[in-house]
């Protein structure tokens, strides 16, 4: 998008006596500011629907551009005649572009780092079927043609990326709530006396996450026994457990 | 088990704050020297997880602690982890520090633990073993 398209091209430079109204008690009357935002909000959210479609929340955009709109009312001079629309338009534009230009690069790293962890998700459950275990960092490198760093980064973005599209579908557990809740019970007195600690936050977990630590801690199942009993993949069981004991962490700390 | 720090070979370390913000540069080191050996994805995940709940369980042991060190041996057949709070004085906690919740997790991940307490320094050390002694 060009900015030279951006509001008030070909329009006299001189805003409407309301608005040159506003500006003129801007200092002394805080009241102004917040007519003036008014006045231009629909300018803001027009701009900011222009940027939507790319990947961002509109509501964060529409956030943005009103940041953009308040930066425009507060360094606005009056005398320089250019419309404020004009003005206000170009620096919207410009919170809006810079936004896009920090969260690109932002994005970007992990993003190629999520296909090498796509692959390195898929490449996990074909070796441990092939090997009888799950595979080491070595043999994951080997088979995907990279090094033990990359596979050790590519798992480690997943973890901390945790993306719907990296994850299997979760397979429904069928249960309703209150035998979800006699389930906990159970859970926890098999878990033995170490959990009573936490027993609490245990029995509020989603079942699923319970279900992943008794398999784990109870029944003494390596992570890919799970992730192949529940139905998700072996890095999603990893994520489960990592956030779990962390949520469980901060219960007893 | 031995205790590590009696043999000759020079461990790979990281001394950390003694606050749970840093917990996850334990768990990168753990990980990256563990993806060295032979050792399935499954137990350096594991690896990992255990850190920090040393981690956790020293912080808990030894609040007073001001910092936590990390040692890695990196063997054949074998990785030995310590983790070390330093500067903590005598344990407060009277509890019996081996029936606790992060206990129980440590001793359901590793191949085996100790932990020991003396002139102020609490110390946690783990033991898992690589394919290689598996398959000996």
């Amino acid at each position: 998008m060009s900015e030279t398209d951006q509001g008030g091209k070909g329009a006299p430079p001189v805003d409407e006596p309301d608005v040159l109204a506003l500006f003129a008690k801007l200092t002394t009357e805080p009241s102004a500011r917040d007519d003036l935002l008014i006045r231009f909000q629909p300018l803001s959210e027009y701009l900011a629907r222009r940027f939507a479609g790319r990947g961002e929340d509109p509501d964060d955009l529409a956030q943005v551009a009103s940041i953009g709109l308040l930066n425009a009312i507060d360094r606005f001079d009056p005398e320089r005649g250019v419309r404020f629309s004009t003005y206000a338009a170009a620096t919207i534009v410009g919170e809006l572009k810079r936004h896009f230009r920090d969260k690109r690069w932002a994005v970007r790293v992990p993003r190629q780092l999520q296909e090498a962890g796509l692959r390195i998700n898929k490449t996990i459950p074909e070796l441990t079927q092939e090997l009888g275990r799950s595979p080491t960092i070595g043999e994951i490198a080997t088979r995907v043609g990279s090094t033990r760093e990359e596979v050790l980064e590519a798992m480690q973005a997943a973890e901390a990326y945790s993306s719907a599209s990296l994850d299997a579908p979760m397979v429904s557990s069928g249960l309703t709530a209150a035998e979800t809740i006699g389930e906990a019970d159970h859970d926890i007195e098999l878990l033995g006396e170490g959990w009573a600690s936490v027993a609490d936050a245990v029995k509020e977990l989603p079942a699923r996450d319970r279900r992943v630590l008794f398999l784990r801690f109870f029944e003494g199942k390596t992570q890919s026994e799970i992730a192949a009993e529940i139905g998700v993949s072996q890095m999603h069981v990893s994520r489960i457990l990592t956030n779990t004991l962390g949520a469980l962490r901060e219960r007893v700390r | 088990m031995a205790v590590p720090g009696e043999t000759t070979d020079a461990p790979i370390a990281l001394v950390i704050p003694a606050d749970a913000q840093f917990l996850h540069v334990l768990r990168t080191l753990t990980a990256g020297v563990a993806s060295m050996l032979e050792i399935p994805y499954d137990t350096l995940d594991d690896q990992r997880l255990a850190v920090a709940e040393a981690a956790n369980f020293l912080l808990g042991r030894a609040p007073a602690s001001r910092t936590l060190t990390l040692r890695l041996w990196p063997r054949h057949d074998e990785l030995v982890v310590s983790l070390e709070a330093e500067g903590a004085g005598p344990s407060t906690d009277t509890h019996d520090a081996t029936t606790g919740f992060s206990w129980n997790i440590i001793q359901h991940l590793a191949d085996g633990v100790e932990q020991s307490e003396s002139e102020g320094r609490h110390r946690i050390i783990m033991k898992w073993t690589t394919l290689h002694h598996r398959s000996a």
